[in-house]
């Protein structure tokens, strides 16, 4: 998987691409600890180009989630698709994570 | 092995002196001269080694230094600094042999005589062929552990020498016009009582012995070692050292002694070495390459083909500068050349720094199997959860509910597990779980899961309330990325029904054989374990005589199919469909091989991760 980062006054926009599985576990938790290290900031994951996402990559979706309540981190999942928006779908993300479709 | 030869050479080609010494040589001869031994060697702590040569061969003086290298390459603990002192003595002794001894030239260098007429002496005698054919023995020797002794004898008349006392020669002074208390003894022979240890004389005075201390006691082990390896690695080190020539072997053994190994083996021949090897398997292998019946290449091919000696380091003595020699061993599976003559530190160096290495490796090796043993046990423990036969023949027989199931659990273990509740005669509850990840994590959740249930019984009727409990149950349990995909589902005859919840589980497909089509279950839901009282919702779908329920593991839809791509839950519900018609037993066998065909996982082949598959089918 590639990760893309973008940042603006108080938003950081990760683009997440390719493919999410256990052996990026690694990177994303370095994400998630620059992540962390500003509260109160908007992180906004741009999906629309992550092909595919295993269970371990969910598992550490759920870790950000984690990082958003404790941390008071608005954390927004965009455009997710295909396989990934399957997963979604299948866990009920949108019960856990706000998931925004640009078209909407 | 060449016990006793006589090696004929000319002293124009050094190279061919150093190859009879190679070749276990103990006796020279130059091809020139036709002089036969005159007497047995003296036994010592290495071999006695003995060169025959004329005067005019002798008078070239080279012969010293050939001596002096030969002592060297033999003993591991040879002080170096004595090199210069060793030579001198020798060249003197030589030279007295050659000009006073055989040639008769009685004048001495000495302040009366120009050194040009005492040369011109030395050249008219050795112009006649009678006087410089005349031979000069070189006999060396060792005696005990620290005396190393040469002697030079001549073919001359010899001389009345006198007995002398050690204060003697201490006074002895080398100015030529200071008294000398020696009378029978020129300025030279006063230089070789300065030089020596001892100096002696015998036959006649044509014999003159030199007995140098040479041998230092071997070094301390911890001087020599460079403390790579563990004091019981160094206890339990296995070393084979292969040489014909046993004097070698001996050196080798010598140093490896006294740098604290205790297991020396030797063999003198690679085929001795093979035999050897089944007896006490080496940790490290030292071969010469030049040996009769299997030589040091042809024993690095055999040792690198036994599975067992694969990692076993083989270090190869060879001649440094035969570039080609170097790169063939290699490529015969040596790890490390170490070049004659062998220095002892430098042969403990690499012989620590090669089972260094052989001791980690093993060490991996034999964690790794410890590893795989228990993962074993593991499996099978995992295994031992699921349905037995037993149990799904019971299903066909009460419930009318034909199962059949695949597993086929990763090597290393996985989060999967599958099972079945007969509830009643007419109900069947059934359940399909996936833990986040693999390994052991994954599996010891599985354990828990199992372990849970059985206090949640009073639920099983009720597939929202089971999940509700499960989830309740594991929320505190698990760590808040690991999660568990849920299933459960519970097949009712009376009511013709499948009612169901599910917790995010890959979507079962359902074939419905009234219009024999096949659609996905809604199996969506926040995977068990995520949030903290979650309630799941209670789903119900027809389910009727014949009709196929097909539930699996994600590794189904997420390994990469033969075809390059994965498997998706079209090309799944097409499959089923068409092997719907036959009888289920036929066809639950059929679909799964097509599955696992699709997956190219029937030729031995294993997915990743773990695969689970069931297969319920409601009898007409």
């Amino acid at each position: 998987m590639k990760i893309h980062e973008k940042k603006t006054a108080d938003t950081l926009k990760v683009e997440l691409s390719g493919s999410f599985t256990f052996s990026d576990n690694q990177e994303f938790r370095e994400l998630l600890k620059r992540i962390n290290e500003k509260p109160d900031q908007k992180v906004i994951f741009e999906l629309s180009r992550l092909e595919f996402v295993d269970s371990a990559a969910l598992g550490m979706l759920l870790l950000l989630r984690d990082a958003s309540e404790t941390k008071g981190i608005k954390i927004e999942l965009h455009n997710p698709q295909g396989q990934t928006k399957k997963m979604f779908d299948l866990s009920n993300f949108s019960a856990l994570f706000s998931i925004h479709y640009d078209d909407e | 092995m060449i016990q006793q030869a006589y090696y004929a050479f000319t002293f124009d080609r050094l190279d061919s002196l150093y190859a009879a010494f190679r070749s276990g040589c103990k006796q020279l001869i130059e091809i020139t001269d036709s002089y036969s031994p005159i007497e047995q060697f003296e036994p010592g702590y290495f071999k006695a080694q003995r060169l025959v040569v004329s005067s005019r061969s002798a008078y070239r003086f080279a012969i010293a230094e050939e001596v002096i290298r030969e002592i060297r390459i033999q003993n591991p603990f040879f002080d170096d600094s004595l090199t210069d002192t060793m030579l001198t003595a020798l060249h003197e002794a030589i030279a007295n042999a050659v000009m006073h001894g055989n040639l008769g030239v009685q004048k001495s260098f000495t302040s009366e005589a120009s050194m040009a007429d005492y040369y011109k002496a030395v050249q008219d005698a050795l112009a006649k062929p009678a006087l410089a054919d005349l031979p000069v023995v070189l006999d060396f020797w060792q005696e005990g552990e620290e005396m190393l002794f040469f002697s030079v004898t001549d073919s001359g008349k010899g001389f009345n020498y006198q007995p002398y006392h050690p204060t003697q020669v201490a006074n002895a002074s080398l100015d030529a016009d200071a008294p000398n208390p020696l009378q029978s003894h020129g300025m030279g022979i006063r230089l070789l009582y300065s030089l020596c240890d001892v100096v002696e004389f015998s036959k006649d005075g044509r014999c003159i012995s030199l007995g140098f201390k040479i041998l230092k006691h071997p070094p301390e082990a911890d001087t020599l070692s460079r403390g790579l390896i563990s004091a019981e690695h160094r206890k339990n080190a296995h070393i084979l050292i292969v040489d014909d020539l046993d004097y070698s072997r001996h050196i080798i053994k010598t140093i490896l002694l006294s740098a604290g190994f205790e297991h020396i083996h030797e063999a003198a021949n690679g085929k001795e070495a093979l035999s050897l090897v089944e007896k006490h398997p080496p940790s490290l292998i030292i071969t010469d390459v030049m040996m009769p019946y299997v030589d040091g290449l042809e024993l690095c091919d055999a040792i690198r083909r036994k599975p067992d000696m694969v990692y076993v380091p083989i270090i190869v003595q060879t001649a440094l500068l035969d570039i080609e020699e170097r790169i063939k061993a290699f490529e015969h599976g040596a790890d490390d050349l170490i070049g004659q003559p062998i220095h002892n530190k430098e042969l403990i160096a690499r012989v620590e720094m090669h089972l260094q290495r052989y001791f980690s490796i093993q060490q991996l090796r034999e964690y790794r199997v410890r590893v795989e043993d228990e993962i074993e046990l593991a499996r099978q423990m995992h295994l031992s959860l699921l349905p037995t036969k037993e149990d799904l023949a019971a299903c066909q027989e009460e419930q009318q509910i034909y199962v059949t199931q695949f597993f086929d659990p990763s090597s290393e273990l996985g989060g999967d597990l599958w099972g079945i509740k007969p509830l009643s005669p007419t109900r069947l509850g059934f359940f399909i779980c996936d833990f986040t990840g693999h390994g052991v994590g994954a599996a010891i959740n599985t354990f828990r899961l199992q372990a849970a249930m059985p206090s949640l019984e009073a639920t099983y009727h009720q597939p929202d309330q089971f999940l509700n409990a499960l989830n309740d149950a594991l929320y505190p349990l698990l760590s808040i990325n690991q999660f568990a995909t849920f299933f459960y589902g519970i097949i009712d005859r009376e009511s013709g029904t499948l009612i169901y919840s599910a917790a995010g589980s890959p979507k079962p497909i359902h074939y419905d054989s009234t219009a024999n089509r096949w659609e996905q279950v809604d199996s969506s839901g926040v995977p068990l374990g995520v949030i903290a009282n979650n309630r799941y919702e209670l789903r119900q779908i027809p389910f009727l005589p014949n009709d196929t329920i097909l539930v699996y593991s994600d590794a189904l839809i997420e390994c990469i199919a033969q075809s390059g791509s994965h498997l998706t839950e079209a090309e799944i519900g097409a499959l089923l469909l068409q092997h719907a018609g036959n009888p289920p037993e036929k066809m639950h066998k059929d679909l799964i091989r097509s599955l696992l065909g699709q997956l190219g996982l029937l030729s031995g082949n294993h997915c990743p991760d773990d695969l689970t598959i069931a297969l319920l089918t409601r009898n007409a």
